[in-house]
């Protein structure tokens, strides 16, 4: 053998442990992104239904009656009489 | 090498080859029977090792008010089960469980020493609760994940909306009629699973079927809420049976608001009576009694045999008409038809109606929707009663022109006052303005449709203006006059068949306002029935106050500008000014109006310098915004000299 073919025969053998171990990797990596992604699917499940609730919550703060019950009697205000409302050109 | 032992090297390979193809042979007949013959079954066995699929609970479309505010909106709530049999030790299990569920003891138990293979132990419980019972890891008790309805409103348009049941299926209402749209499919999560359980590579989630949609009312919530509260404190106010009320768009015949009362929760319905949750908007009839006065004056000028000022002998409140005896609240003698419908003449309106004819009036009654369902998006609508004219005695070619012996719902009565309110035309009322898919397109919208052109606007035109001199002094209903409005509107009282003695009750009676605003361009008409009031039962006096609160509402809320300013506003301004202390978020002492001098407006803002300026009779121009900082003649100079002051404002640093 020369020493030419020497270099060549060690040469493919690290080209291909190197991509095995790429193949490897590739593989490990894509298992573990699989799990990631699986634990954000349900963070994301989660946090749309921690969105709704949130929803329901703000809609009862909203609603008609406690808006006009902190309106009037915690800040003061009150319906305009139509004299009080003037309209700017 | 002799022939026979040639052979035998021959017949020796012939038999390795048979061999091995033998081999190949079977192992390509079992490989195409369990990749072809038996793929199916033998790929489920695989999937069902390393894939899983969590059933997702069915979700429920979202119902909104035409603001987007949520009305019903669907929560994932925790539900404990149990296997019976397969929990050992009962007793222990149960003083778990019932510490984390606070329910009694024995209560648990009772459900665990049941026969049956499943029970449910507790349905619909907080998720944080569920979660401490999962944590108990009891065998034979599982815990799942179901959707609870929620109405954030509480009783806000509940007869409207409706509720549903325990699974998820609606049962009145909104959630009943659309049902199907409303309701979402069975899904599932499909994911791989490791060795271990875990789960890797998850899918979307699989829907069967279509997809669930949202509903968007006409509801407007801040006027439904007004509507309601309004009305229960007539219904209150006069110790009544029952009230509807409906608020109407008369340009496109949404409807705003559509309250009854009783009322009722739906987070909790069960705790109320059925008749409680009946929508009597739709579902109840009624004799509409005066207020067909209005119809009445606008079929007779639309077929021009009368005008507004042809007079009528009104017999000075007593009117035989075969045996029976007609009777008006006021003895009049001659009235113009105008006079007629605004100080309620019963005799009047047989004489008006007389000359018109019954059949001609009846046909105006088709048009104007009465008789007929009205065609809106709900359910269990009434159609009402128009007696034919062949089938109608003489006393009821009569009562019919003041309302008696003819039946109406709510809403028609309404949408016919609609009619007069938009300038004739018959417009198809309607609660849901579109439906919307999970992505927020639009997959459905309803428009306006006008069903048939019944008044020309000119005689709608001539009605209205009878019909605001109803509201003023004069009239049967001053008490509905919202002030810096033009209204319209007519009264109506009319008695009850009482149903044991199948004749007209002496103390039963239905109240009924209906009217519109503002009159030149009308944004809302307005319905108030009050049902069997005790006490004076006038129209114009238990249902005309409840409009009025709800219309001044209404009108704020739709910020449509007053038409109307008062005439004496500097009188008015001055003692608005006395009767409440100015702020002292400024402390300039001149800002007290000194008599005869300007004041000083710096640091005021410009509200405060338009509301002063005008209470002093001054034109004022205003430059720029935020607070006055300069002004134009100085403060302090002599009023009587100063016509127009000029004040610049600038924003607060």
């Amino acid at each position: 053998m020369t020493r030419r073919q020497v270099f060549l025969v060690i040469f493919m053998l690290f080209l291909f442990m190197g991509s095995s171990i790429g193949y490897v990797w590739s593989n490990f990596e894509r298992t573990q992104i699989g799990y990631d992604l699986s634990q954000l699917k349900k963070e994301e499940m989660r946090l749309r239904e921690i969105n709704r609730k949130l929803r329901l919550d703000l809609a009862i703060q909203k609603s008609t009656k406690n808006l006009e019950a902190i309106a009037t009697q915690k800040l003061g205000l009150r319906q305009p009489s139509p004299e009080q409302i003037i309209v700017l050109p | 090498m002799n022939v026979g032992k040639k052979k035998w090297i021959r017949f020796r390979i012939y038999l390795v080859g048979i061999f091995f193809v033998a081999g190949l042979l079977t192992i390509l007949a079992r490989a195409y029977q369990l990749q072809i013959l038996e793929q199916d079954r033998l790929k489920a066995i695989a999937r069902g090792g390393y894939v899983g699929t969590i059933k997702l609970p069915p979700k429920r479309g979202t119902i909104y008010d035409r603001e987007g505010h949520e009305l019903a909106l669907s929560i994932e709530v925790g539900s404990i089960y149990a296997h019976p049999k397969r929990i050992k030790k009962k007793g222990k299990a149960a003083r778990k469980l019932s510490r984390v569920l606070n329910e009694r003891q024995g209560d648990v138990l009772k459900i665990l020493n049941k026969k049956s293979p499943f029970v449910w132990i507790k349905r619909k419980i907080a998720p944080d609760q569920a979660r401490k019972v999962a944590e108990l890891g009891i065998d034979g008790v599982g815990v799942t994940n179901e959707t609870r309805r929620y109405y954030p409103g509480k009783e806000i348009a509940a007869h409207l909306v409706g509720f549903t049941g325990a699974d998820n299926q609606g049962l009145e209402g909104i959630e009943k009629k659309y049902d199907g749209l409303l309701k979402g499919p069975h899904s599932s999560l499909v994911q791989m699973r490791d060795a271990m359980g875990r789960p890797f590579a998850v899918s979307r989630p699989m829907a069967s079927g279509h997809g669930m949609k949202d509903i968007i009312l006409t509801i407007d919530k801040d006027i439904q809420y007004k509507a309601q509260e309004a009305l229960r404190s007539a219904v209150n106010k006069a110790r009544a049976r029952a009230g509807h009320c409906l608020v109407l768009d008369p340009a496109t015949g949404e409807i705003l608001a559509m309250a009854v009362v009783p009322e009722f929760n739906p987070n909790i319905f069960s705790k109320h009576k059925p008749y409680q949750w009946r929508n009597r908007t739709v579902t109840d009839c009624f004799e509409p009694g005066s207020t067909m006065k209005a119809f009445l004056l606008a079929a007779s000028l639309e077929e021009n045999v009368v005008t507004p000022n042809t007079n009528f002998d009104c017999e000075n409140g007593k009117y035989r008409i075969g045996n029976h005896v007609v009777h008006d609240t006021h003895k009049h003698g001659a009235m113009s038809v105008s006079d007629i419908v605004v100080h309620s003449s019963n005799i009047g309106a047989i004489k008006v109606g007389r000359k018109l004819g019954y059949s001609t009036f009846c046909k105006y009654l088709k048009n104007f929707g009465f008789g007929s369902k009205t065609g809106i998006d709900l359910l269990g609508e009434r159609n009402g009663f128009v007696r034919a004219a062949d089938k109608a005695r003489t006393i009821d070619k009569a009562t019919i022109f003041f309302g008696q012996g003819i039946t109406t719902t709510s809403l028609q009565l309404v949408v016919a006052m609609g009619v007069i309110a938009n300038g004739g035309k018959l417009m198809r009322p309607y609660v849901v303005k579109s439906v919307v898919d999970e992505s927020g397109r639009t997959v459905e919208q309803t428009y306006p449709k006008m069903v048939r052109r019944v008044l020309s606007s000119e005689t709608a035109e001539k009605v209205t203006r009878v019909l605001e001199h109803v509201v003023s002094d004069k009239g049967t209903a001053p008490k509905a006059a919202i002030s810096g409005f033009k209204v319209a509107g007519k009264t109506g009282t009319s008695q009850k068949v009482d149903p044991n003695t199948k004749r007209y009750s002496r103390d039963k009676y239905v109240a009924i306002f209906v009217g519109f605003v503002p009159v030149d361009q009308p944004r809302l008409v307005i319905l108030v029935v009050v049902d069997e009031p005790k006490g004076i039962a006038y129209g114009g006096i238990v249902s005309a106050p409840a409009f009025r609160e709800i219309g001044q509402w209404s009108l704020n809320h739709l910020r449509v500008n007053p038409q109307i300013r008062l005439v004496d506003k500097r009188v008015d301004v001055q003692e608005e000014i006395k009767k409440e202390p100015q702020p002292d978020l400024v402390k300039h002492n001149d800002l007290r109006i000194k008599v005869g001098l300007l004041p000083d407006f710096r640091g005021l803002g410009m509200r405060e310098v338009i509301k002063k300026g005008r209470s002093l009779g001054l034109k004022v121009l205003l430059v720029g915004t935020g607070l006055a900082v300069e002004q134009e003649p100085g403060p302090g100079s002599p009023i009587q000299e100063v016509h127009t002051v000029r004040v610049s404002f600038r924003p607060p640093a």
